[in-house]
């Protein structure tokens, strides 16, 4: 009960701040940024089944696990560090509660914001959609849906990663900042370092074999050459492995599976390749359990992060001082 | 019967000691006051009385409850006022103590009945609904003090209660704790404003680099004083002053040839007296110069560092 009152606190206050505010117009902005750029890009519509399974895989899947990183960590990084700043954290800890209420308490608290943030990314998703003229199948909404507790999950992970860092960093903007660069270097930072040990793993692509006779060739012709050649195939098959396995520090890579995988993906990168060189679907009919199966990893991974970085937040709160 | 018992208290932040081995007991009803300059570990002690920093060594019994056994049964029991802080800015002055009052057990009506009954002793009743952000610095320490109330402690412990407070606010928060008082409450407070640790406390404690140097009443705490730094007897005479080779004099201020200030080990006033009466000499002044809280307070912290 006291650790809800700390809860409802919190949502109270946060709710009201700017920050949440600019959030949530980050995630309208960025979401329809991503759409016109998906749409610029060409992506084919003939790889997915549904236009919306082509939109959410090809934009909203990114700005959501932008926006969820963004959200969750900067909300965190602040939760307990400027409480101590402002000095409220030692009325509450004079009041008769346990130190173990105040963090539960905090992290119900941004566990509600992240509940509701979502909720609007969501209603956002279909909203924007449908300005589009994307149609929404009964299936879409289906696989929408199931992806909705593991992105709040995916937020938690990054909330309890803002708290570690609100309770070893004691002023609030060092924390901010220190949680941004958190985001953008599982965001973008991590993603080329994966790259670049990919490349240095498989090495340069293999020259495929171009009949001596063909000349002229379109940029277009040339890509069809590469892709179709079996060894460019698995060069590209190891280069991605490797780069996965780098990722698999990352809690992005492993919420980005998860979305792939639910949303339909075909799980094998050698038969996603395969369908971009034969113009086939990428993605394929699963039941949610098959889905559930092929995710278990990822799963396991993220609740393992999450628990790691709740742990260490508890174990530094219960022991320092409140000055 | 002791409402604070402080025990070999002891609180290390690398190679400073904040609190020095302190031992202190406050009797039950009385106002405490705890003074000491910037970085004598004051905050320090009030923070370990509260479980929020934990000692290097040390007990601390409130009411009888061990700080840090029995937190929640001690902290049921007790207010407390932090030096610099602030109160939820974006929330109004209600919703702020209702916050609070939510962590006592107590039934809707009483918490409402107790939010208004503050709310009106602190002036902000009229404000209730407005957010603390558009508070001015002086309604948002009374509204502080307000949650310090808000379960009807038995002891309040207040760290520098008055700080930030205009001259009106600060006089409402001595009337309050004055009326505190009266109802038999325990009041620990620190404070830099000698003015109101005179007017309001029954005991005083001076800590100087984590020690406690004086304790007891304003009385006893100046007779201490008086009997370790001396006694200070003004004299002026009719006649020019003559040699006042006491063996208790220590030493010897004059201010010109009929004035004096004399300082002495005892209350030397009677034999003064006789010899300038022996010797003719006038008296046209002979008085002891009772030391102020403040010479006390500086000479405390600066001359037996």
């Amino acid at each position: 009960m006291k650790a809800l009152n700390i809860a409802l606190k919190d949502f109270e206050v946060s709710i009201k701040t700017k920050r949440f505010q600019i959030i949530i117009a980050l995630f309208a902005l960025l979401s329809l940024g991503m759409v016109y750029y998906s749409k610029r890009l060409g992506v084919s519509q003939e790889l997915y089944k549904t236009p919306f399974q082509m939109l959410f895989l090809s934009s909203f899947s990114n700005s959501f696990n932008y926006i969820i990183t963004l959200l969750a960590i900067i909300l965190g990084s602040t939760l307990i560090n400027s409480e101590i700043e402002k000095g409220t954290l030692r009325v509450l800890a004079s009041k008769p509660l346990y130190r173990d209420q105040i963090v539960f308490g905090k992290f119900l608290g941004g566990a509600m914001i992240l509940t509701v943030a979502l909720t609007l990314f969501y209603l956002l998703t279909l909203a924007s959609s449908l300005l589009l003229g994307i149609p929404i199948t009964v299936a879409d909404l289906e696989k929408l849906a199931v992806t909705f507790p593991f992105s709040l999950f995916y937020g938690l992970v990054f909330l309890n990663l803002g708290l570690l860092i609100s309770t070893f960093i004691k002023k609030p903007k060092n924390a901010l900042i220190l949680g941004v660069f958190l985001f953008i270097f599982f965001s973008f930072i991590l993603p080329i370092i994966a790259g670049i040990i990919g490349f240095a793993v498989a090495g340069l692509p293999p020259i495929p074999n171009i009949p001596e006779n063909t000349t002229d060739l379109t940029e277009e012709q040339l890509q069809e050459f590469f892709i179709k050649d079996p060894t460019y195939q698995e060069w590209l098959t190891k280069l991605t492995q490797t780069s996965e396995k780098v990722l698999m520090i990352s809690p992005n890579y492993h919420y980005q599976e998860i979305l792939r995988i639910l949303f339909g993906a075909k799980p094998q990168i050698s038969e996603i390749v395969s369908a971009f060189v034969y113009n086939q679907n990428v993605v394929e009919d699963r039941p949610l359990k098959e889905s559930l199966s092929l995710i278990w990893q990822n799963i396991t991974t993220l609740i393992v992060m999450f628990l790691l970085s709740f742990i260490l937040t508890y174990t530094k709160f219960m022991k320092m001082s409140l000055r | 019967m002791h409402a604070i018992e402080i025990e070999n208290l002891t609180k290390t932040y690398g190679n400073l000691k904040a609190v020095d081995n302190l031992t202190l007991n406050v009797e039950k009803g009385i106002v405490f006051g705890f003074l000491g300059p910037n970085g004598a570990g004051k905050t320090t002690t009030i923070l370990s009385m509260l479980g929020l920093i934990i000692p290097d060594s040390g007990t601390i019994t409130i009411l009888g409850y061990d700080v840090f056994r029995e937190p929640i049964k001690l902290k049921e029991k007790i207010g407390f006022l932090p030096e610099n802080a602030t109160i939820y800015e974006e929330l109004t002055a209600w919703r702020n103590l209702e916050f609070f009052a939510n962590f006592y057990k107590m039934s809707r009506q009483e918490k409402e009945k107790r939010i208004e009954e503050l709310l009106k002793l602190v002036g902000l009743w009229d404000v209730r609904y407005k957010k603390v952000k558009t508070f001015s610095k002086g309604m948002k320490q009374r509204l502080l003090f307000a949650q310090a109330l808000i379960n009807d402690p038995e002891v309040l412990i207040l760290d520098e209660p008055t700080s930030g407070l205009d001259p009106e606010g600060a006089f409402l928060v001595k009337n309050i704790v004055k009326e505190e008082r009266k109802k038999g409450k325990t009041i620990f407070f620190s404070s830099h404003i000698l003015s109101e640790v005179e007017e309001l406390s029954d005991q005083v404690g001076i800590l100087v680099k984590g020690k406690l140097r004086a304790l007891g009443t304003l009385e006893e705490i100046k007779k201490q004083f008086m009997e370790l730094e001396g006694y200070e007897i003004k004299v002026e005479t009719k006649q020019a002053l003559p040699e006042l080779d006491f063996d208790e004099v220590i030493r010897i201020e004059k201010v010109n040839a009929n004035k004096a200030i004399i300082f002495a080990k005892n209350d030397i006033r009677d034999q003064i007296s006789d010899k300038l009466s022996k010797m003719g000499i006038t008296i046209v002044s002979l008085e002891i110069e009772e030391p102020s809280l403040e010479d006390v307070f500086l000479k405390t912290i600066y001359k037996r560092e």
